[in-house]
């Protein structure tokens, strides 16, 4: 027996020596001089279209140039954390991507990103054209810090009603422009036995659509922003916040969101929405490719968006970017990567951002896909742009978390009235101050 | 003892020793530091705060709420557990068909990884095309809302306790196995019912096993994790943390961007006082006469 | 003899017992069954059977994900460790039960401790200490923790096995002429045999279903252990929604366990119900 185990010791000795031996040469293969690397910490999953698109886009500039190579990590949505953690170790990645709203909140807030100004002057490959003039007017600019430009945007998400166009023509309706076009169109879907509205109710941020959006039209950008932020909580007492608390109580009200809301675990309400159990969901662009599997031929995609209310600050006129887009961490090789970036943005590949991954590319010469035709519009002719949310998630994580999302869940599972609820938001929101 | 013994005591407990102070007491008191300061991880300032951490836990709703979730867990969750887990070790102990075949089936969820529990069960779930409403629907009985903002712990402890009760009744079958029949053949000839059979020679000789076992379930309860994680879908609300998941979220955060290093820690830290005081509690009250068999 | 109580009480936990094991072959079932649907048929009902099986659900699985290599670094990872557990913690298990030093009661209160602290209160620092040392996103890195992590609770079984074991066959080996090392090599060590595949058994099963460790701690793509790989299937899949393939994946990781666990599932509960009396 004896035997057995020195054998097996001496077999986990050499394994452990060889796994170390391994891990080793992994690490340290710095050793040729001529081969440059790029580290590529990518927020898209393994057989994403995103990731495919980004991966074609790689296979093509290392063919091109062939003493660099870009190495390429398909993280998912949490990338930022592990860029945090290996940051601390002074080990962070040449290249990462995420939305803008979390790139400012974590890597520019903390002054751990290199500035990429050199990279909008450059020409990009086989155009000639000068990389910042390729996108849409101030989209690349909106994350600038002391004037330096650290996030590069190739991704252009935006949220309103997503619907479909046959259905509301079977039933007579015109996708609505103000708030009471809206109410009316939703009326009109229930007495037809439609859920107005399809949620799911265990994605907190989903939720929170409502709610931002409503100020966003009563108030205007920057009103969430700004009572999130006053330590003493008072903001939340002014009547715009009352009234948008009250617009979606109404909605709540009216039994408008479809049966089971409350409890409805992702992404159960929006595949049923595709499938024509519901009228209306409040989302990302990002809806119409997740959910094309499970449509029918005959559903024809379009979004409308947030309607606006009569005699308030807010309009049409305010789009809200949410950008997707790459970012160099502190310590990177910014060369190589903005060499790459230059030979990414080119419009050959960014269409594919287009017709595959079905979203807006920032590139003012690509139109978008036709499902989100009118959200580029809206973009496009915007007089102010505002990031999601209001920029909420980005300044106040916490607070947004902890604070917002419980009592907004409340809000509108009708488990809180509106008046409650500013309240309760006043007093939250002091105490999460003083305990800062 | 002999000189030739004494000389083995160094180089056997060496290795273990190293590996656990370097490894794990070295980390634990390191963390025990960091929940002493404010650290967002990103760069290597942290700033000394003292008890802030700790004082603001006392306030913190949400600590308290996935405290709440913790608790149900365990004492709900554990009182489901081990009455089921009594409940199949004396029958199985007491005759079934397929004994073998039936110890291995209610085993299996447990190997199972709790990742691939968390879909499944969302799925079973689910208020329209879910497996229980609609066995409600052929039953006449109006849905239930598993998964709603009320009732979704629930769901989960049951979803929990289905895939651990089968390891717990194992492990008290192996003690059951070991009472010798004639115990319980004098007893049934002295005309025991099968429940004073129950409590008084069965329960009494496998008192250490059950122990050990009702300690294991509560150290696993408080610091469950991967199958909540994954239940709650992309981004668990807030309603449905564990302190376990609380603690993760803050050091490790999600997409929204917390990073809170040393108020993680800190609860790290109360979640070992948790544990700390379950395992004294719990041997205070099992501290019995152990029959010996 | 009351044969009344008995049988109405029986019926009902029989039947309770019953219930619960077709209840668990059910699951299963249907997890095969659902993988084997299109994402249309998988929404529009439970109940629904598919109209052709999609094998190709299986294809997208195994092919997008990296599932093969996840599965091999599991194995690696977890025999390993497992491995390095047992050959640590066995000599220390028996010096510290059949022993006498000043200093053994402190020591094994010690290790005991470790049972009752949980993972997340050294996660982070321990990712610090592996930064520092360069065993981060290696699987060596993992080990070592995996092995440092669970010696309180196996030294904690063994030693109260080696309690259990007569001293008069040490005594006699070593009047016999026996080395000490002799006499726990060969004598004791396969004497603790029940013990020894308990603690062997409990931290496979555990450490190979193990999520939150090997996720903090392992970055890179093919590095990922099985249960974060399927985790990281899981998130893609959410935003593909191909649900289906995702089911053809929790398939394709759960049967093959399955069949391994049916196939020594004897030994294995042998293996813990013989170590669980002490």
């Amino acid at each position: 027996m004896s035997k057995k185990i020195k054998i097996l010791g001496i077999f986990m000795l050499i394994g452990i020596l060889l796994l170390a031996a391994c891990s080793n040469e992994a690490s340290s293969s710095g050793g040729k001089d001529e081969k440059v690397t790029i580290n590529y910490w990518s927020m898209w999953n393994t057989g994403e279209p995103q990731q495919v698109v980004l991966q074609g886009i790689i296979d093509a500039y290392e063919k091109e140039n062939k003493n660099v190579k870009i190495d390429v990590q398909w993280m998912g949505r949490q990338v930022m954390s592990d860029v945090r953690n290996a940051a601390l170790g002074g080990d962070a990645p040449d290249l990462t991507e995420q939305s803008g709203a979390e790139v400012a909140g974590t890597l520019l807030k903390n002054n751990l990103a290199e500035p990429l100004d050199t990279l909008l002057s450059m020409k990009i490959p086989n155009e000639g054209t000068v990389f910042k003039e390729v996108f849409i007017d101030d989209v690349v600019s909106f994350y600038e810090q002391e004037g330096k430009t650290f996030f590069i945007p190739y991704e252009i998400i935006s949220s309103g009603f997503h619907y479909n166009k046959n259905l509301f023509e079977e039933n007579g309706v015109e996708p609505p422009k103000t708030w009471d076009e809206f109410l009316a169109v939703s009326e009109t879907m229930k007495s037809k036995g439609i859920a107005p509205f399809a949620q799911d109710g265990n994605i907190d941020f989903y939720n929170a659509y409502y709610y931002y959006w409503l100020v966003e039209r009563i108030m205007g950008p920057g009103a969430l922003l700004e009572a999130a932020g006053d330590k003493t909580g008072e903001t939340w007492l002014q009547p715009g916040y009352l009234e948008a608390a009250q617009k979606l109580q109404e909605l709540v009200d009216k039994d408008y969101f479809a049966a089971g809301y409350e409890g409805s675990q992702y992404p159960a309400a929006q595949t049923s929405w595709a499938k024509g159990d519901a009228a209306m969901i409040l989302n990302g662009s990002w809806l119409s490719s997740e959910t094309k599997q499970y449509t029918s031929d005959d559903f024809a995609y379009s979004a409308f968006p947030f309607p606006e209310i009569d005699g308030s600050k807010g309009n049409y006129d305010q789009a809200e970017l949410y950008l997707i887009g790459w970012v160099a961490p502190k310590g990177a090789n910014v060369d190589a990567v903005q060499d790459f970036l230059a030979f990414a943005m080119q419009k050959g590949y960014q269409e594919g951002i287009v017709t595959d991954t079905g979203n807006i590319s920032t590139r003012k010469d690509l139109e978008a896909p036709e499902a989100l035709a009118s959200f580029r519009e809206t973009i496009v002719n915007a007089s102010s742009y505002h990031p999601e949310y209001d920029g909420l998630q980005a300044e106040y994580p916490e607070w947004w978390k902890t604070v917002f999302l419980p009592l907004d869940d409340k809000l509108i599972f009708g488990q809180m009235k509106a008046e409650e609820f500013v309240q309760e938001l006043k007093v939250q929101t002091e105490k999460y101050w003083s305990k800062q | 003892m002999n000189n030739e013994k004494k000389k083995l005591i160094i180089p056997y407990l060496i290795p273990a020793m190293a590996l656990y102070l370097v490894f794990f007491i070295g980390p634990a008191l390191y963390g025990l530091w960091i929940s002493f300061h404010d650290w967002s991880g990103f760069t290597k300032d942290m700033d000394f705060v003292g008890l802030k951490n700790y004082l603001n836990i006392f306030e913190d709703p949400i600590y308290w709420q996935s405290f709440k979730n913790m608790m149900l867990i365990l004492l709900v969750g554990g009182i489901f557990v081990f009455f089921i887990a009594l409940l199949f070790t004396s029958l199985m102990s007491q005759g079934v068909t397929a004994k073998k075949a039936i110890r291995a089936i209610i085993f299996f969820p447990n190997i199972i990884a709790p990742i691939a529990l968390a879909i499944v069960w969302n799925y079973l779930y689910r208020y329209d095309i879910g497996f229980f409403n609609s066995v409600l629907k052929i039953v006449g009985i109006d849905p239930v809302n598993w998964t709603s903002p009320n009732n979704i712990m629930m769901s989960a402890v049951i979803s929990i306790v289905w895939y651990s009760t089968g390891f717990y009744a194992i492990i008290l079958l192996g003690g059951v196995d070991k009472i010798p029949n004639t115990y319980f053949e004098a007893a049934r000839i002295e005309g025991a019912s099968t429940f004073k059979i129950f409590t008084k020679v069965t329960l009494p000789l496998i008192w250490d096993v059950f122990s050990i076992a009702v300690i294991l379930w509560g150290i696993n309860a408080i610091r469950l994790f991967d199958f909540l994680f994954a239940f709650g879908g992309p981004e668990p609300p807030s309603r449905m943390w564990n302190t376990a998941m609380y603690q993760y979220i803050l050091g490790f955060g999600q997409r929204t961007p917390i990073y809170q290093l040393g108020y993680s820690s800190a609860v790290a830290v109360s979640m070992v006082v948790v544990v700390l005081i379950f395992v004294i509690t719990g041997r205070k009250l099992f501290k019995r006469e152990v029959y010996e068999l | 003899m009351k044969s009344n109580d008995r049988s109405i009480l029986l019926v009902i936990g029989k039947a309770l017992l019953y219930i619960w094991v077709i209840f668990i072959l059910f699951v299963l079932g249907w997890i095969v069954l659902a993988s084997l649907k299109t994402n249309q048929e998988l929404f529009d009902g439970f109940w629904k059977l598919p109209e052709t099986l999609q094998w190709g659900n299986y294809y997208t699985a195994w092919v997008q994900s990296d599932l093969a290599s996840y599965f091999f670094n599991s194995v690696i990872v977890v025999t390993v460790s497992v491995l390095g557990i047992v050959l640590v913690s066995a000599p220390a298990a028996y010096v510290l039960s059949r022993f006498k030093f000043f200093w053994k009661e402190p020591l094994t209160l010690l290790f005991v401790i470790g049972i009752g602290i949980p993972y997340q209160a050294v996660l982070i620092p321990i990712y610090l200490l592996l930064l520092k040392t360069g065993l981060i996103n290696s699987h060596l890195g993992l080990i070592i923790v995996y092995v440092a992590l669970s010696l309180p609770f196996t030294i904690f079984i063994l030693t109260g096995f080696f309690q259990t074991l007569p001293a008069e066959v040490e005594e006699a080996a070593a009047i016999d002429g026996a080395s000490a090392n002799t006499v726990f090599w060969k004598v004791m060590l396969p004497m603790a045999r029940p013990g020894l595949i308990t603690v062997t058994i409990l931290n496979a099963v555990s450490l190979w279903n193990e999520f939150l460790l090997a996720k903090a701690y392992i970055n890179v793509n093919d590095k990922y252990t099985l249960s974060v790989g399927l985790y990281q299937f899981y998130q893609s899949m959410q935003y593909n929604s191909d649900w289906v393939s995702l089911f053809a994946g929790v398939v394709i990781i759960i049967f093959p366990i399955l069949i391994f666990f049916l196939w020594l599932s004897d030994r294995i509960i042998e293996g813990m119900t013989a170590g669980s009396g002490k």
